[in-house]
C-alpha cells in the first residue's frame, strides 16, 4: 500500500505507523469517566471509505489523518492532521 | 563427446559450438548453452527424473517451465545445495550438478515405490484418518517417518554461502512477461516515452514464440522476438528484466519479483547477490503471463514419456531434442496438432494422433500427414514399467493397444492470472475457451493482454498487446501512437472439453506432485468435501510447490462433474502470493545473522572496547555491560565491584541511549503538564524534574527527567526502550489534540552523548575538567551549560544510583574522546567505568523503577508514585487512572523483596504465594520484577508487586517459579534498600 | 585546557571494495548540522531568512541552496541545515534566527556519506523506497525516508547524492552500502 504524504509525496507503508480511527476527539478538561472511556476505547469499524490516523515515522513526522477504503485498501485522501 | 541420443542434428536456439558438461546422479552428462536442465537430461534419454512424493512413482519431465510438478531436483551440493528445483526452468551451466529426490537408495531401485503395493495406504485425508491417535504419536513417530517416506528434497543444513539482496524499482507501465503480447506492450509503451519495465523470468525474451515454427512479418517467431527484444534495450526508458519473475500484486500498484541473478552461474561473480527481490511501484501494469497447457486424466498419465503436448514442442523447436523415438498423440484441442506436424517436419515417428473430439476440420487433419488418426477416441491407460511403452486406446470400436515410448497429451491451455487475483478478484469461466478468463475486478491499473486474456493465436495476442501496451501508458499520462500490427497466423484454437477418461482402469493423476488422483477426489466428495476450498485441503490438490498450474482446473471440473454442478458455480480457488516459489533467503536480503536488524552503537563504543567491555543487546542498541579485570571469576565479581566503586569513589557510564528530545516554545510547560501527570510549567530556568508519562488508559507509559534551558528551551530525556515511542506520542499530542499551543520539537537523542558520573568524588573528577561545580554552582537537580575547550557541555545534577552523581552531555562526535579524558580526569579519584548491569543493582538498591516495572501494566500509584499525579490540571491517563480496578487498595504495589537466605538468589518473573498456599493462579499475590545481588547489602535483593506491598513489610512470602524451578522464602520490605533518607545525593 | 577531538560518524569504516569506477563514497570533514524550526509568526521567519541567508524557505521537501548552506525541508516548517562552520554553525544559526525561530544543533547526530558515480542511484535502488529518476526526484528534491530500518536523509550533489544518516547507526548503515555497492567496485575518496 502507499500513502500520498501531502509533505513528502506518494510513500511505502512501510514508512508509515498506524493509530486508528480519527474520529474521537479527546474530551475537554473532564471527569466524566464515560465520555473519556469512549474516547479510548470506542471505534467505528466500517466497510468502507474511513478516516484514519498514521504517523510519518520514517518520514517528516506528520501526523495525517488518511482516508482510505477498508474494503479494498484503496488510498482515497491524505490531509496533515494538524489544521 | 556425444550430443545426447534424442538431439535433433540441426535447428533450436541452443549453442551447439558451446558444451557444457554437468553431472546428474554422479553420471557425467553434457549439454548445450541455452540448454535447461530438462531439455539436457531429455536429450541424453534421461526420462526418469525423479520418483513422486507419495507413492515413489518414476517420474518424467511433464512439461517445459515453470509449472513442472514432476522434474524437482536437488541442484548443486554442499552448501549451495538446493531442494525442489525445477528441472524445466533450471538453466545449464557448465559443471552443474544435479540429485534426483524422493528416491532411496536410487533412482532406478526406490525401497519407498514398494509401498504403493499396499494400494490405498496414502488416498485422501490419509493423514487426518492414519495418524490421528496418540497424539504424543505425531512428533516422534508419525512425522518422522512421513518425512523419511516423503522426502521433499534435503536442505544443505549448513549456512547458504551467498547472498541476497533487496531492490526497489518505479516505472510508469510494468509489463509482466515477455511473450508475444507482452514484447509488443512494452514496445507499445516504451516508444511512447513511458517509463517501462519489463519482466520475463525466462533466459530468453520471448515466450512461446521460441517454441514455435510460425513467422511473423515473414521471420521466424523468435528471430522476430529476439529483434523486438534488442529494440527495447536500446530505449533509454525501457528496462528489461531476464530470469525476474513478479510473484505478488499488492495495493497501491506495488508488485514483488524476484530475479535469479545468478542461479544461472555456479557461483555469484564477485560483489553480486545469488538472487535479488524486488519491489516494483508501477503507475500501471500489463499482465502478458500466457496460458498454461493442461493434462487429461487417465490411466498411467504419470508414465515417463508422457508430456504435455505443448513441451513436446518447446523441446523440438527450442532445444531440439526429441520426445521419444515412436511419438503418439492424445488430444481434444486443435493446437495439439500443430506439435504433431512439428514432430514430423523434425523427422521424429508419429505413431498416432487420438482426439476426443468427433470431427476435426480437414486442414487440421491433414498435420498427422499418413500417421494414423483415432477420433471420438481416448487413451485410457498408458502402460510400461519405467517409462512408456504401449497405450490402451479406447475408440468406438473398442479397445485397441498401440506401442509408443512418448504421448503428447493436451487437455487446452489454461490462461495464466494467478496475479490478477492477488487482490481478490474471481476468475470468470469461459465455455468458449472451457477455462477461466480474467476477474472482473481487476487491481487498480492492472489490464490483461494476450493468452492470458483469452486471445489464444498469435495475431489476436499481437494485437491485444498492442492495445493495452498503449493503453497502459495513457492512463499513465503518455500518448501511444497504435504501433503497426505484424503479420502473424491465426492459428485455430477450438476445444472440446475432456477432464477424465471414463475408461480407464490404473491409478489416473489429477496432481502429480501431491499424487492425488481421480479416485482421490471422488472419495472426498463421498465423505463430504464438496467445496473446492475443502476438497483442495483433504486431498492436497494443488498444494505442492507447482502450486496446481497443470492440476487445479482438471480438479475442480472433476468436481464439478462428481457434485453435478457447473464449474462456474463450483469455482477456483483463490490464488495467493507468492506466484512462484520464493527462498527465504531472498526475503531476507542482507538481514542475516547480526544484521537482522541494524545495530545502534553508543559514541563510546569503542572507548569501552578497548576497557574490555563485554556488550549486551539492549533493544538496537549495543551497550557496555560490564567490564572485566584480571582475576574476576564471574560476571558477578566485575558488576560487584563497579557498584561498590561507585557507592565508594565514581563511576562513568555512557547513557546516550537515552531518549532526547528538545522542545522549543512559549507553551512547552502548558505542555508537558499536559503530557507528564505532574507539573512542570512551575519548573524555573536551569532546574530540571522527574516526570512520569501515563498513557491515556491511565497506564505507565514512560519516566525521565525534563531540564528547561531557557525560557522557552526544554530537554526531555526518555528511556531507552520508549524513545521513539514517546516522540511519536508527543508528536500527536502537539500536532492532534492541541495545536494551538506553541510547541516545537526535534528529536536530540543522536547529537549528545550522555555520562553518568556517580559517587562521592564525582564532584572531584568534574572540577577537573569544568571546574567549580559545588552545590552553589550546580545544586540538586541544576541544569547548566559549560563551556568545555570551546564545546558547548551540558551538566544535569540528577541521580539514578542515590549517589552524588552528574549527568555530562557533549556533541556525540565528542563523545569518545570525553570518555577517555573523564578517565583521565578520575585518575587517583577511584574511577570505574561501570556497565548496565552495575547500573540496574545501583537503581535496584535505591528502588528506583525501570523497564522492568513500567511494563505497560503498572499505574503510579502501583509503583507507589501515587502522589506525583497532581490533582490540579488535566493531563493524559488521568481520568482512566482512577478507575476502581486500577485504585483497587488489593493490587499489587511495589515492594522491597530481599532473600531470607541472603545466598540464594531469587529470579524475576517468579510469582508470590502466601507461605503454605497451593500454587495456584487464585492465590497469585503478584511477581517478581528486578533482582540483583547488592554488594552494599551483601545479599540478593529484588523489587515487585505484592497485593497491598507497602503495609506488608516485614512479612515472609514465597517466590515461587515453576520456570526456572525456583522456590524461596523472601522477606518484604520498602523498595529502597541503601540510604533511606537520601543524605547521599548530597554528598 | 581540555580539547576534545571529534570522531566522524563513519571513522574507521569506510574501506573501498574495488576501484570506483561505478561508486565512490566520500565522508565530507567539518560540516555544521543543524535543525531549524520557524517559529509561529511565519512572515517574520521568512523575511529575516531572507536578510540573512538571501533565501526563500518554502514549506516543503525541497533543497533550497546558498552558497554557505543547504536548506533542507524536512517537515512542515522544519529544515535541517548542513553548511560548512563545524562546531559554531549552530550557534551562528540560532543567532542569526534569534526570535522568528528555533535551532537544534545535531552536528554529531549524522553521519554524512556523498556517494557519487554512474552506479549510485543502482546502489541506492537497493534500499532505498524512493524514485531518484530525474523525473520524480527534481533537482533540488529532498527525501526522508530509510533504508533497511536505518533514517536517512537524501539530497543531490553535483554526480550523485547526499545522505545523511543517524550516527548510531552508521556501522550498520556502511554493511548495507558495502554490500550493496561491491559489484560495481566501491572506491573511497
Amino acid at each position: 500500500m502507499r500513502i500520498p504524504c501531502p509533505f513528502c509525496g506518494p510513500r511505502d507503508l512501510s514508512e508509515f505507523a498506524y493509530l486508528g480511527d480519527a474520529a474521537p476527539v479527546r474530551p475537554a478538561e473532564t471527569s466524566d469517566a464515560t465520555a473519556v472511556f469512549d474516547y479510548v476505547y470506542l471505534r467505528a469499524n466500517p466497510a468502507g471509505p474511513h478516516r484514519e490516523r498514521w504517523y510519518h515515522a520514517s518520514g517528516c513526522r506528520l501526523w495525517l489523518t488518511v482516508t482510505r477504503d477498508t474494503r479494498t485498501h484503496e488510498v482515497l485522501f491524505a490531509e496533515e492532521a494538524a489544521p | 563427446m556425444s550430443v545426447g541420443p534424442y538431439r535433433l542434428p540441426t535447428g533450436g536456439a541452443i549453442d551447439r559450438a558451446q558444451a557444457l558438461s554437468f553431472r546428474f546422479d554422479g553420471t557425467s552428462l553434457t549439454g548445450f548453452a541455452g540448454d535447461t536442465l530438462a531439455s539436457a537430461l531429455l536429450a541424453n534419454g534421461h526420462r526418469v527424473v525423479g520418483r513422486s512424493f507419495k507413492y515413489h512413482r518414476p517420474r518424467g519431465v511433464l512439461t517445459a517451465g515453470p509449472e513442472e510438478p514432476n522434474a524437482l531436483v536437488e541442484l548443486r551440493s554442499g552448501a549451495r545445495r538446493e531442494p525442489n528445483t525445477k528441472a524445466t526452468t533450471a538453466e545449464l551451466f557448465d559443471g552443474l550438478e544435479a540429485a534426483s529426490q524422493n528416491r532411496w537408495p536410487s533412482l532406478r531401485f526406490d525401497i519407498g515405490a514398494a509401498a504403493r503395493l499396499a494400494g490405498s495406504a496414502a488416498s485422501a485425508g490419509f493423514y487426518y484418518k492414519t495418524f490421528m491417535w496418540p497424539a504424543a504419536f505425531w512428533e516422534k513417530v508419525y512425522e518422522p517417518a512421513i518425512r523419511r517416506a516423503a522426502g521433499l528434497g534435503r536442505a544443505s543444513g549448513v549456512e547458504d554461502p551467498d547472498t541476497y539482496e533487496k531492490a526497489f524499482a518505479f516505472c510508469d507501465v510494468l509489463v509482466i512477461g515477455g511473450g508475444p503480447a507482452g514484447l509488443i506492450a512494452a514496445l507499445t509503451a516504451g516508444r511512447s516515452g513511458a517509463r517501462v519495465i519489463l519482466c520475463d523470468e525466462d533466459f530468453v525474451l520471448g515466450g512461446r514464440l521460441n517454441a514455435e515454427r510460425t513467422e511473423i512479418d515473414g521471420q521466424p517467431a523468435a528471430i522476430w522476438a529476439a529483434a523486438i527484444a534488442t529494440e527495447l534495450e536500446a530505449l533509454p526508458n525501457v528496462r528489461v528484466m531476464r530470469r525476474t519473475a513478479v510473484v505478488g500484486v499488492y495495493d497501491g500498484g506495488t508488485y514483488a519479483a524476484l530475479e535469479r541473478v545468478a542461479d544461472h552461474l555456479l557461483e555469484p561473480p564477485f560483489g553480486q547477490p545469488r538472487q535479488r527481490f524486488w519491489r516494483i511501484v508501477a503507475k500501471t501494469a500489463v499482465l502478458a503471463t500466457g496460458a498454461v497447457e493442461r493434462p487429461i486424466v487417465f490411466g498411467g498419465n504419470d508414465k515417463p514419456g508422457v508430456m504435455m503436448a505443448g513441451a513436446v514442442r518447446t523441446y523440438l523447436n527450442r532445444f531440439s531434442v526429441a520426445p521419444g523415438r515412436r511419438v503418439a498423440f492424445f488430444a481434444n484441442n486443435d493446437d495439439a496438432w500443430t506439435t504433431a506436424a512439428d514432430l514430423r517436419a523434425a523427422g521424429v515417428d508419429l505413431v498416432a494422433v487420438i482426439d476426443s473430439r468427433a470431427e476435426v476440420a480437414d486442414h487440421i487433419r491433414a498435420k498427422a500427414g499418413n500417421a494414423r488418426v483415432e477420433l471420438s477416441a481416448a487413451v485410457a491407460d498408458a502402460k510400461g514399467g519405467y517409462g512408456l511403452t504401449s497405450l490402451q486406446i479406447a475408440t468406438p470400436k473398442g479397445r485397441i493397444a498401440l506401442d509408443a515410448d512418448a504421448l503428447a497429451v493436451s487437455g487446452g491451455w489454461n490462461p495464466q492470472l494467478g496475479l490478477a487475483t492477488h487482490l481478490g478478484g474471481k476468475p470468470q469461466w469461459s465455455e468458449r475457451h472451457a477455462a477461466f478468463l480474467l476477474p472482473a475486478d481487476l487491481p487498480a491499473g492492472l489490464t490483461v493482454a494476450g493468452a492470458a486474456n483469452g486471445m489464444m493465436t498469435t495475431a489476436e495476442a499481437l494485437a491485444d498487446g498492442a492495445a493495452k501496451g498503449a493503453t497502459a501508458a495513457d492512463a499513465a499520462g503518455f500518448t501511444a501512437a497504435p504501433a503497426p500490427l505484424p503479420r502473424a497466423s491465426d492459428e485455430s484454437f477450438a476445444v472440446a472439453p475432456l477432464w477424465q477418461v471414463a475408461a480407464s482402469r490404473t491409478k489416473a493423476f489429477v496432481d502429480f506432485q501431491n499424487d492425488v488422483t481421480a479416485s482421490d477426489l471422488a472419495l472426498s466428495v463421498r465423505e463430504g468435501f464438496t467445496s473446492v476450498e475443502h476438497l483442495k485441503r483433504y486431498t492436497t490438490l494443488g498444494m505442492a510447490t507447482d502450486q496446481g498450474r497443470t492440476s487445479n482446473v482438471n480438479g475442480l471440473a472433476m468436481l464439478a462433474a462428481l457434485t453435478g454442478r457447473g464449474i462456474a458455480e463450483t469455482g477456483a480457488t483463490r490464488a495467493r502470493p507468492p506466484e512462484r516459489p520464493v527462498a527465504f533467503g531472498a526475503l531476507a536480503g542482507l538481514h542475516r545473522g547480526k544484521h537482522l536488524k541494524p545495530t545502534r552503537l553508543t559514541p563510546s563504543h569503542r572507548w569501552a572496547a578497548s576497557e574490555g567491555a563485554v556488550f549486551i543487546e539492549a533493544g538496537p542498541w549495543l551497550r557496555a555491560q560490564w567490564y572485566p579485570r584480571p582475576g574476576e571469576k564471574t560476571w558477578l565479581d566485575s558488576v560487584s565491584r563497579e557498584a561498590a566503586a561507585v557507592r565508594s569513589a565514581v563511576g562513568i557510564c555512557d547513557v546516550s541511549t537515552l531518549g532526547k528530545i528538545a522542545l522549543f516554545g512559549r507553551d512547552v510547560g502548558a505542555f508537558l503538564d499536559r503530557v507528564y501527570c505532574n507539573t512542570f510549567s512551575t519548573l524555573p530556568v536551569g532546574k530540571l524534574r522527574y516526570g512520569l508519562m501515563l498513557r491515556e488508559d491511565g497506564f505507565v507509559m514512560d519516566d525521565g527527567t525534563t531540564a528547561r534551558l531557557s525560557e522557552n528551551e526544554w530537554v526531555m530525556s526518555t528511556t531507552t526502550a520508549n524513545a521513539a515511542k514517546v516522540m511519536h506520542h508527543l508528536e500527536l499530542a502537539r500536532q492532534v489534540l492541541w495545536p494551538q499551543l506553541d510547541v516545537r520539537l526535534a528529536s536530540v537523542t543522536e547529537q549528545w552523548a550522555q555520562f553518568a558520573i556517580a559517587g562521592p568524588n564525582a564532584r572531584a573528577l568534574l572540577e577537573r575538567l569544568l571546574g567549580d561545580v559545588s552545590d552553589e554552582v550546580v545544586p540538586y537537580l541544576a541544569a547548566r551549560i559549560f563551556d568545555l575547550g570551546g564545546i558547548p557541555a551540558r551538566l544535569f545534577r540528577v541521580s539514578f544510583s542515590g549517589e552524588r552523581a552528574y549527568e555530562i552531555a557533549v556533541p556525540a562526535q565528542y563523545g569518545d574522546a570525553l570518555a577517555h579524558e573523564l578517565m583521565w580526569a578520575g585518575e587517583g579519584l577511584g574511577v570505574t567505568p561501570y556497565g548496565t548491569e552495575a547500573l540496574g543493582v545501583l537503581r535496584i538498591e535505591k528502588g528506583h523503577v525501570a523497564g522492568n516495572e513500567l511494563n505497560g501494566q503498572t499505574t503510579a500509584r502501583d509503583l507507589g508514585l501515587g502522589k506525583m499525579m497532581s490533582a490540579k490540571k488535566d493531563y493524559i491517563g488521568r481520568v482512566m487512572a482512577a478507575r476502581p480496578a486500577l485504585i483497587d487498595p488489593d493490587r499489587p504495589m511495589l515492594a522491597g523483596f530481599r532473600a531470607v537466605d541472603p545466598t540464594k538468589r531469587p529470579r524475576a518473573g517468579a510469582h508470590f504465594l502466601k507461605i503454605g498456599a497451593p500454587e495456584t493462579p487464585e492465590n497469585d499475590e503478584g511477581y517478581l520484577t528486578s533482582v540483583a545481588f547488592s554488594p552494599a547489602l551483601n545479599r540478593w535483593i529484588g523489587l515487585g508487586f505484592i497485593k497491598r506491598g507497602p503495609e506488608r513489610v516485614g512479612e515472609r512470602i514465597r517466590a515461587y517459579d515453576r520456570m526456572q524451578g525456583g522456590d524461596l522464602e523472601l522477606e518484604i520490605c520498602a523498595p529502597v534498600f541503601v540510604d533511606p533518607e537520601g543524605t547521599r545525593v548530597h554528598g | 585546557m581540555v580539547d576534545l577531538a571529534a570522531r566522524s560518524a563513519f571513522d574507521g569504516l569506510l574501506l573501498p571494495i574495488g576501484t570506483g569506477q561505478g561508486v565512490t563514497v566520500h565522508e565530507p570533514a567539518g560540516l555544521g548540522v543543524a535543525t531549524i524550526l520557524a517559529g509561529p509568526d511565519r512572515a517574520a521567519f521568512a523575511a529575516r531568512v531572507r536578510d540573512m541567508f538571501a533565501a526563500t524557505l518554502s514549506s516543503g521537501s525541497m533543497h533550497i541552496a546558498t552558497p554557505a548552506i543547504s536548506f533542507l525541508g524536512t517537515s512542515r516548517n522544519v529544515w535541517l541545515a548542513v553548511g560548512a562552520g563545524g562546531s559554531t554553525f549552530a550557534a551562528d544559526l540560532a543567532r542569526s534566527l534569534a526570535g522568528v525561530g528555533e535551532v537544534a544543533d545535531q552536528s554529531g547526530a549524522y553521519g554524512i556519506l556523498d556517494l557519487t558515480g554512474p552506479n549510485a542511484m543502482a546502489v541506492l535502488a537497493k534500499g532505498l523506497p524512493i524514485d531518484l529518476d530525474s523525473s520524480a526526484f527534481a533537482e533540488d528534491a529532498v527525501a526522508v525516508s530509510h533504508i533497511e530500518h536505518i533514517g536517512v536523509i537524501v539530497w543531490r550533489i553535483p554526480g550523485g547524492f547526499r545522505l545523511a544518516t543517524p550516527r548510531s547507526s552508521a556501522a550498520s548503515f556502511w554493511h548495507w552500502l558495502s554490500a550493496s555497492a561491491a559489484e560495481y567496485e566501491l572506491g573511497v575518496a
